[in-house]
């Protein structure tokens, strides 16, 4: 948001542009119309080209946060990070993934210095955050908005007053104050729950207040720590929209930390796995999870890359394994291969007998992707021949040991 | 009852009010930084200082170890040189606050140790300075446990003030040992002590109500 004035002069100038807007986009959320047509159309312009759905496949994107060969060594000899080396770039949904203790947190609270790395660099919009005197850092973080898994609004406080906070340490005039903590109740939907106390709304309303308190300050990046982990399916759901529709929206960067794989691959754009405090891989949330090269992904996407043979198929496939020569395949395939008739040419010109076993096709975020396990019944060097064949229309085959 | 024997009780009653309030009110101004500061200066506190920590911490104890008869007597110096004498209501708000002081300071730091320690980081967060966070998170959360310590440290600062008599302090339980017990006339001292358990009572459910209230939890 902040950009969208600093680069419209003209358009703040007319003011109150902001709200009208947010506004507009709301109405148009209700009548479940499409809300871009609802931008005014400088704003849609100006939005449009630096909307994460276009920029982050660029490698040239611009880079908010660089980290290089961060390490974080605690206190009590705990190695929470070592050698991690990242960028985050503008405008992206960057996930964090990982066992519990790999050291997410540690890594998300570098970001806003909340902890101090004991080794490396981190480059916030080209500025390095470890030289900052206190005075620049705390004028920093109101650029890097966070929240959390519990939500920690100060139960004292409404949820007016909860969102109003940032900017009242910001010291921002009451009366914009007032203007601006509506145009964010309005923006999370809790315009009938301003004057609620906390503990009178519900956990995703928490989470709202949460959201809106984070964005008061009109920061470029959100950072997330598990912030559905409290929260049923259905709530976890609307909160990831409202992240999404953020996101695409205002342009907003995120970085978000969770145990809910389903969560990764409903927003996210690219994703880095940590292991022990090391950074296992990163990369696109497709190939990832489409093509995970470490051991530690595969295991934290088993629940929703089903790459799992159900024990009934195991044993279908052993009896037909006894049953005569052959083997058992797994093959995977993403993008376009999806699309070829690769396994019926195969059987067609080495005359193989094919029997299915299990399978799926997925989509993550628009790339297809899928694992079928066959059994390939023939001679060896036919099987081979088959095998080379599958694999040249990049399809990835794996023998399965049962 | 005769007269004089009432006017002498609504005197005695004025002196408790007054010397309760004053302690209460000194004890509170000072106790509520010194517990501040003994919370942010503690190992990983917003302000961390661990020699100050320590120094505050053993003024505290000290304080608070010492019996109050004791602590009526050995501040007597320090009684004289603020007050001009040792002696009378005046002479007694002295120790009672020194007494109220460290008791409110102990209970003021529990309350904010309750305090989640992410509500301080979400302030730390958005780049709230030390004293914003004070202010804005520490107390206000706190505020319903303050009220509660306060309402404890009046309730003990009566029953301190009944020993306001060694000093000449005057007060309620000045008048039940002088009429009631020293003069045997059991019913000053009954009357003194239903006074004393409705004036606990009364602060008690008043307290209790204004922490009910603040509290949103
Ligand atoms: N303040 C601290 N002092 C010492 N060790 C710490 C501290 N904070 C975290 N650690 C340790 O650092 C490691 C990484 O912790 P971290 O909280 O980053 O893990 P995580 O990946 O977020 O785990 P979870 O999924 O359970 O939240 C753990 O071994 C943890 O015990
Ligand atoms: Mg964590």
């Amino acid at each position: 948001m902040t950009e969208l004035i600093r680069t419209l002069p003209l358009v703040a100038a007319q003011g109150g542009v902001l709200s009208r807007w947010l506004t507009a986009w709301r109405d148009a959320g209700n009548r479940g119309g499409d809300r871009s047509t609802a931008l005014p159309p400088l704003v849609r312009d100006i939005v449009a080209p630096t909307a994460a759905t276009q920029g982050v496949g660029d490698v040239a994107a611009s880079r908010l946060f660089s980290l290089r060969t961060i390490g974080k060594l605690f206190d009590g000899g705990v190695q929470a990070l070592d050698d991690i080396n990242l960028d985050i770039r503008e405008g992206e949904i960057f996930g964090i993934i990982g066992r519990s203790g790999a050291g997410k947190s540690t890594l998300l609270r570098t970001l806003n210095l909340l902890e101090r790395p004991s080794a490396g660099t981190i480059e916030f919009e080209g500025r390095d955050l470890l030289t900052l005197d206190a005075a620049e850092l705390r004028q920093l973080r109101r650029r890097i908005g966070m929240i959390f898994q519990h939500f920690n609004l100060l139960s004292s406080r409404t949820v007016a007053g909860n969102i109003a906070l940032p900017l009242e340490l910001a010291g921002v005039p009451e009366s914009h104050i007032a203007t601006r903590v509506d145009e964010l109740l309005d923006l999370v939907g809790l315009r009938e729950q301003r004057d609620r106390y906390p503990n009178q709304i519900s956990g995703g309303q928490k989470q709202r207040v949460g959201i809106a308190r984070a964005l008061a300050t009109e920061p470029r990046v959100l950072l997330c720590d598990e912030a559905t982990s409290a929260l049923d399916p259905e709530t976890t759901q609307s909160i990831l929209a409202l992240l999404a529709d953020i996101n695409r929206r205002l342009g907003l960067t995120i970085v978000l930390i969770t145990h809910q794989m389903q969560v990764i691959k409903a927003i996210a754009h690219r994703v880095a796995v940590l292991d022990g405090g090391h950074l296992a891989e990163q990369g696109s949330v497709g190939d990832i999870f489409t093509a995970p090269t470490q051991e530690i992904t595969r295991t934290l996407l088993r629940e929703v890359i089903g790459n799992d043979i159900p024990a009934g198929v195991r044993d279908r496939a052993a009896r037909l394994l006894e049953s005569g020569e052959g083997r058992i395949w797994r093959l995977s395939f993403r993008g376009e291969s999806v699309d070829r008739p690769a396994l019926t040419e195969a059987a067609e010109r080495f005359g193989l007998k094919i029997n299915l076993l299990h399978g799926y096709i997925d989509d993550i975020q628009g790339m297809p992707f899928g694992s079928l396990v066959v059994a390939a019944a023939g001679a060896d060097a036919v099987l081979d021949a088959a095998a080379a064949f599958i694999e040249s229309q990049d399809i990835r085959v794996e023998e399965v040991v049962l | 009852m005769s007269p004089e024997l009432l006017a002498l009780f609504q005197t005695s009653l004025l002196e408790t009010l007054w010397m309760v309030g004053v302690s209460g009110a000194i004890g509170t101004a000072l106790g509520l930084p010194l517990g501040v500061l003994l919370v942010i200066t503690d190992q990983y506190g917003l302000l961390q200082n661990r020699p100050l920590n320590r120094v505050l911490g053993v003024f505290a104890n000290a304080v608070r170890s010492t019996p109050f008869i004791i602590l009526l007597v050995a501040v007597i110096p320090l009684t004289r040189w603020i007050v001009g004498t040792s002696i009378g209501t005046g002479a007694a708000i002295v120790p009672l606050s020194i007494a109220a002081i460290p008791f409110v300071a102990r209970l003021v730091e529990s309350a904010l140790r309750e305090v989640d320690r992410g509500l301080i980081e979400a302030l730390q967060s958005m780049g709230a300075t030390p004293w914003q966070i004070i202010r804005t998170v520490l107390i206000p959360e706190a505020l319903p446990g303050i009220v509660a310590g306060l309402t404890i440290t009046l309730v003990s600062l009566i029953g301190h003030s009944a020993m306001a008599g060694a000093v000449g302090g005057g007060g309620l339980g000045d008048l039940g040992i002088r009429y009631g017990y020293q003069r045997f006339l059991p019913e000053v001292m009954a009357l003194v002590v239903v006074v004393l358990i409705v004036l606990v009572q009364l602060i008690q459910s008043l307290g209790d109500r204004f922490a009910q209230r603040l509290s949103h939890r």
